[in-house]
């Protein structure tokens, strides 16, 4: 009986990863970010970005040829067209460390429903990811050289997470999108020209750029980065994100920074139908001041203040509102609306038509939390300030 | 001659047997005694009582002795009336100035005076007054007085006396207690066992002056006569463990014991297993510590490794510095121990598992560096951490066996050339190197050497297990030796005690080593009489103001 015990334990582990699905890591291919732009002669034109053996570690040998290999290959499905690389890679393709898939924004304007099916199944593909838009095309990306970081998948995530607070990665992309109550963004990156500073300096360069509002599947909105920086306030921490304003009294700018920043939103559901009101709070510093407004009196932090709130409030009203007219709700209002009135919420056939035409009224509280070492503009004297406008 | 006297020795004995012996030796005449005939004599030497007839005795005990070279013979003649005697003991293993003293006192101080007449009173008044000797003991047979002398003491015989006197003059040339090269401390004691047990015992017996502590003499083997001592503290000890400790010595027959190792494996519950359930050690402190807590300890003559009992799994994961550095340092080094036991067992299978099964769990940039130091390597990983882990065993092998200066040579050639060579024939990958050497760092951290020995052994049913099947195969042997060490007991102490059967008291002498002011009692997973170590309150108090300094 023990022996049969055995002989069944042995069996089971048959089924079991064993031997036969061994793979020494010196035969991975391994790939650290794909592309998926619109196909020039099939649907879909998928590139992957490889790093090939030697570049990084203490013990990097030089190797021969491209530091990387960046092989792109168009096919009818996104399946199909990874099927196509695969072929043509020496090597076994291990997608577990793809860092961040790019999409063109062409591809992405007919909408990544296929692309979004495929990377959740597929079991290499970790869900903690960045998707990131591309405006332009995404392969662009892969092919151009990297600025600090050795590898440009590397570089490009590591922008975003120098950069930005908010993190959005493949997992969150996926619950917005089978959510009823907000819509899924995307980062954006774009590749552009620039002078080379020395002879050997690219003459591209991957920057950050914005974000993509989606409508279910489909790119329905591109926001620049002032814009961008709504959406962040709004689903996260909008911390370091910089707001440049006039002066109160319109001569010369002042900059600052946001330290904490929250938002409330409260929808009222009254007789006339949905109102939402969204509240900003936030601590800022000084970054840059070059106002005669002097900070060291109260009514003169008041100016500054109020200024940075009109500043603040103007843009969400303009970034609401192109969002309203696309019907994208990638802040989550609808979450709110859904956990203040559930019983509302049901009632709605779709959350963005009514997202669509509900009045928003935004109000702001900046504390100026930091001035800096000085009170006034660090680069005019006090008789220089006193006589500002001569 | 004396053939023909141990034939008169054997017709006098008037038995059935020494009959057929006698007959026997006189059909070998002069010629040399059978083989079967001197075994047959051997067997029966513990019947064979003590002549009256010194030429017989002698006779006898170089029959029984095979006239060997070393056995000293002195004949001597007592008192005035000059009564024939003879001294006898073995060259070296009696110590000359004990005999000179005894042969001084026999023939020179009494040559002048009147001895008793043959009898009881003879021997009485020798065993009184007249032999400087610590131990004086009568033997009355010639079986104990072969092992009287071959234990290293003297043997008085005297003519018409059916006795012989046995005196205590055993001096072996005994090492000096040195610091255990095996055990070494920073902060500690720095003497360590011997080979000879009277020794040890007095090291042991320095440290615990308590009358409650009992030594109790068996001797085993029977061949080798070894003097094995069970020592235990009256009143702390468990009874029934002492007593199956006893009982499991008793029951060991065998020729020779010649190290405690023999009576390790003859005593421990289970022989099938590669941990030590037994703890051996040369130190005496750690004995010491050992029967405080209740246990057993058996001191085997011939060799400093003294072994206590019953031992556990976390016992022997510990060393005696822990006890002696400041609490919170001790508690954690503790840690760091249990940690590298882990990587002791675990690396090379984890290694492997990783690199060969799970990459998504190694970090990008690591992954990298990987790829680059295994391009090129042909074997699998499994296979590479077989070869080195089997040579790195091969030089520890050899580190141990080899002169202390060679071997360090060895070690360093082994490490340095081999190593780099391997990595520049591309037959192994630097990390591998890496993976193997701080394995076998980490071994070395295991305190107990029998205990490191059954973890090196036991990593390498995990790299094959880890090359098969990934860490599902790992997760499937560290299943099997939990299974297996929950069953393994000590004497009838679980091997996992405090951890399995969880005893939360103990846990505070696990991973951490509370300070000694808790610590007022003794392990409560091996219930003692007397389970108090402490009964008062030992924790520092600060002084109040104005009181201390100066």
């Amino acid at each position: 009986m023990r022996s049969l015990r055995l002989a069944a334990l042995l069996l089971l582990l048959c089924f079991l990863p064993g031997c036969w699905s061994r793979i020494e890591v010196n035969d991975l291919g391994l790939a650290l970010a794909m592309a998926v732009d619109a196909g020039q002669e099939k649907r879909v034109r998928m590139t992957l970005f490889y790093a090939r053996q030697g570049q990084s570690g203490a013990q990097a040998q030089p190797v021969a040829g491209d530091p990387v290999s960046v092989i792109t290959r168009e096919a009818d499905t996104v399946s199909d067209a990874l099927e196509e690389i695969t072929l043509a890679v020496g090597r076994r393709t291990s997608l577990h460390h793809v860092r961040t898939v790019l999409v063109g924004e062409e591809y992405a304007r007919q909408g990544i429903a296929e692309l979004l099916d495929f990377l959740i199944r597929h079991f290499q593909i970790r869900i903690t990811l960045r998707p990131i838009i591309v405006w332009g095309r995404a392969e662009e990306v892969l092919s151009t050289p990297p600025e600090l970081r050795g590898l440009q998948p590397q570089n490009v995530v590591a922008i975003l997470e120098a950069r930005l607070a908010v993190d959005n990665m493949l997992q969150d992309f996926l619950i917005a999108r089978v959510s009823e109550t907000h819509s899924g963004w995307m980062h954006g990156v774009k590749v552009i020209a620039r002078p080379a500073r020395t002879p050997y300096a690219p003459s591209t360069a991957v920057i950050v750029y914005g974000a993509g509002v989606f409508k279910g599947d489909r790119l329905v909105e591109t926001l620049d980065p002032l814009e961008s920086q709504v959406i962040q306030w709004m689903v996260g921490d909008p911390k370091g994100m910089v707001i440049t304003s006039p002066c109160p009294d319109g001569n010369g700018s002042m900059a600052a920074a946001v330290k904490q920043g929250k938002t409330r939103i409260e929808p009222r559901l009254g007789p006339d139908g949905l109102r939402i009101a969204i509240r900003l709070r936030g601590q800022v510093k000084m970054t840059q001041l070059g106002c005669r407004t002097p900070l060291t009196t109260a009514e003169g932090r008041r100016q500054v203040t109020a200024q940075l709130e009109r500043v603040i409030v103007e843009r969400f009203e303009r970034v609401i509102a192109k969002l309203q007219a696309a019907e994208a709700d990638p802040g989550g209002v609808g979450v709110w609306v859904r956990l203040r009135y559930p019983a509302y919420f049901r009632s709605l056939d779709d959350w963005s038509k009514v997202w669509k035409g509900a009045p928003v009224t935004i109000s702001a509280e900046m504390n100026l939390a930091e001035s800096g070492e000085l009170m006034r503009p660090a680069t005019l004297t006090d008789r220089e300030l006193r006589y500002w406008e001569q | 001659l004396e053939q023909a006297l141990v034939v008169q020795y054997l017709r006098r004995w008037q038995a059935d047997r020494a009959i057929a012996l006698a007959d026997e030796m006189e059909a070998c005449a002069a010629g040399p005694v059978p083989e079967t005939t001197l075994l047959a004599l051997t067997a029966e030497k513990e019947h064979m009582h003590v002549s009256p007839s010194l030429a017989e005795n002698r006779a006898m005990l170089r029959l029984l002795l095979g006239a060997s070279p070393d056995l000293m013979e002195r004949p001597f003649y007592l008192g005035r009336e000059r009564l024939p005697g003879l001294l006898l003991f073995l060259d070296e293993m009696a110590e000359r100035t004990q005999v000179m003293a005894i042969l001084d006192s026999l023939v020179v101080r009494l040559r002048s005076e009147s001895i008793p007449s043959v009898g009881a009173a003879l021997d009485q008044a020798l065993l009184e007054q007249a032999i400087p000797s610590v131990g004086v003991t009568r033997v009355f047979t010639l079986g104990r007085s072969v092992d009287a002398i071959l234990a290293g003491d003297s043997l008085i015989l005297l003519e018409g006396l059916p006795v012989a006197l046995r005196l205590t003059t055993n001096g072996l040339t005994v090492r000096k207690p040195e610091e255990p090269s095996g055990e070494r401390v920073v902060r500690g004691p720095k003497d360590g066992f011997t080979e000879t047990s009277s020794v040890n015992i007095s090291l042991i017996r320095r440290r615990l002056r308590d009358d409650r502590l009992r030594i109790e003499e068996f001797t085993v083997g029977t061949r080798t006569h070894t003097r094995v001592y069970l020592l235990y503290i009256l009143g702390i000890a468990i009874p029934e463990m002492v007593e199956e400790v006893r009982r499991r010595v008793r029951r060991i027959e065998i020729d020779a014991v010649l190290e405690s190792g023999y009576i390790e494996e003859l005593i421990e519950d289970q022989p099938f297993t590669v941990f030590p359930q037994v703890k051996p050690s040369e130190r005496p402190d750690v004995i010491v510590a050992g029967l405080l807590e209740g246990k057993v300890a058996l001191v085997t003559d011939g060799t400093p490794h003294v072994l206590l009992m019953p031992a556990t799994f976390v016992a022997e994961l510990q060393a005696s510095e822990d006890y002696y550095q400041r609490w919170l340092i001790s508690s954690v080094i503790s840690i760091l121990r249990f940690v590298y036991v882990f990587i002791a067992f675990l690396g090379p299978a984890v290694y492997i598992a990783i690199t060969t099964y799970h990459h998504e769990l190694i970090p990008t940039n690591l992954l990298f560096s990987l790829i680059t130091a295994r391009e090129g390597v042909p074997y699998p990983a499994v296979i590479e951490a077989l070869f080195m882990e089997l040579t790195m065993e091969a030089l520890r092998e050899a580190g141990v066996r080899l002169p202390q200066g060679v071997g360090q040579a060895i070690s360093i050639v082994g490490a340095l050339v081999i190593g780099d060579s391997a990595v520049r024939a591309g037959l192994v990958s630097p990390v591998m190197v890496i993976v193997v050497a701080l394995t076998a760092i980490s071994s070395f951290i295991i305190p107990l050497y029998t205990m490191g020995l059954a973890i090196r052994m036991l990593r390498f049913g995990m790299i094959i297990l880890a090359g098969l099947f990934g860490f599902f195969g790992i997760v499937v042997g560290l299943m099997l030796l939990l299974i297996h060490l929950s069953g393994l007991r000590s004497f009838g102490v679980p091997y996992l005690s405090p951890l399995i059967p969880p005893t939360p008291a103990d846990l505070r002498d696990v991973f951490i080593r509370v300070p000694w002011w808790l610590m007022r009692r003794r392990p409560q997973f091996m219930p003692a009489g007397d389970h108090r170590r402490a009964h008062g309150q030992n924790r520092p108090v600060k002084p109040r103001d104005g009181h201390g300094g100066g």
